[in-house]
């Protein structure tokens, strides 16, 4: 008994080892650079200029030669607003996945370029005491259960950032975020897509601002 | 740890504080016309007639309304809206042209839309249709089969 928990342990042992030995040649090929951690800090703006939204999103770019990035970014979004006429609730959860190319033609340690992502998100929302006037019609109370909807989307994006002190970089970037397929649901118009924005619209431009930091990866290592 | 002042990070800076200037600046107040009523053009077949003449004596009812639309000409171009009911999946109207008396039945699917948080919701419809009994309308041609906050004329009545 105890020779095979012995045998399986350095059979782990071994794929693990062969496993990394793998990744460090594959990262090699790949001409690996190092790795971008960011959180978005317009969202902090957002809990003054948007006080019933919450939201939150990061950023990892994974930085392939010496102008690609690989960018995967995911976020998380709620919508919570009560007004006289209607009470409105949403929230969700969305994956942005593309690649960033520098355009810069020195100091490549900052970033002016474009990008592409391709975003998809799921979400949930409701409507309650929605209130209509109309002279004619008169008064008429709905309200509209909870739906599920979801989206996919291309994102295409301009971006600046700058490395403020040693791999510590502020960025943003202009999205044009254009609406490919989904389900919407029947009754109820998504207000917010999360990550795509106006869920009415086709086209949505946004901005992003973005505290990033770098870790390098180290060429020397096996 | 050291600052890295260059002139990238001065374009970083002025073009970030601009975009967030102008892409936080929503909301506020109502910017978006609620109006969602179904837009009419109102078109005379023959020429000849004196088109004001035959349009100013348009009126348009419902069973539950407790007053009438009537058509003015403030514009001269032969359009104006009539309200379709949020509630239900279709509206009929009585269209009135001198004393004859026209039933026009709208089936419709209502979608809400929450346009801002100013605005609040307005329905939005889709999948319009519509059937008439004939006395006064000689035909009629769709220009969108839905009816949104744009204004835009829809449905084209001839005559």
């Amino acid at each position: 008994m105890m020779n095979r928990k012995i045998l399986k342990y350095t059979f782990s042992l071994i794929l693990l080892l062969m496993a990394s030995q793998l990744n460090a040649q594959f990262l090699k090929q790949l001409n690996w650079q190092g790795v971008l951690v960011g959180v978005d800090a317009h969202r902090f703006a957002d809990h003054v200029l948007k006080p019933e939204r919450t939201a939150y999103s990061g950023s990892l770019l994974f930085n392939l030669g010496e102008d690609y990035f690989v960018v995967l970014e995911p976020g998380y979004s709620s919508i919570d607003l009560k007004q006289e006429s209607y009470t409105y609730k949403s929230k969700g959860e969305y994956l942005e996945l593309g690649f960033d190319k520098n355009m810069l033609n020195q100091n490549k340690r900052d970033f002016f370029g474009v990008g592409l992502r391709l975003g998809y998100s799921n979400y949930r929302h409701h409507a309650e005491n929605i209130s209509f006037s109309d002279p004619l019609w008169g008064e008429y109370t709905t309200s509209i259960e909870a739906i599920r909807g979801n989206a996919l989307w291309v994102d295409v994006v301009l971006g600046i950032r700058s490395e403020i002190v040693d791999n510590l970089y502020f960025g943003w970037s202009a999205r044009l975020k254009i609406f490919a397929t989904g389900e919407r649901g029947n009754n109820l118009i998504p207000y917010d897509i999360p990550g795509f924005g106006k869920g009415a619209e086709n086209i949505n431009m946004a901005a992003t601002y973005t505290i990033y930091y770098r870790f390098d990866w180290d060429k020397n290592k096996p | 740890m050291h600052w890295k002042p260059n002139k990238m990070r001065k374009y970083l800076w002025v073009f970030g504080v601009m975009l967030l200037l102008s892409l936080s600046c929503e909301d506020e107040r109502c910017s978006f016309s609620t109006n969602t009523d179904l837009q009419l053009g109102l078109y005379v077949g023959d020429e000849s007639l004196n088109v004001d003449s035959i349009r100013n004596l348009i009126a348009v009812t419902n069973a539950s309304w407790t007053d009438t639309i009537w058509y003015k000409n403030t514009d001269g171009n032969g359009k104006f809206g009539i309200p379709l009911s949020p509630e239900r999946d279709s509206s009929v109207f009585i269209f009135i042209r001198a004393g004859e008396a026209e039933k026009l039945t709208v089936r419709y699917d209502t979608e809400l839309v929450l346009l801002s948080t100013a605005c609040g919701f307005v329905p939005f419809f889709s999948n319009l249709e519509l059937s008439y009994t004939g006395n006064n309308i000689d035909s009629l041609q769709w220009v969108s089969r839905e009816v949104t906050n744009d204004e835009q004329e829809d449905l084209k009545i001839y005559l």
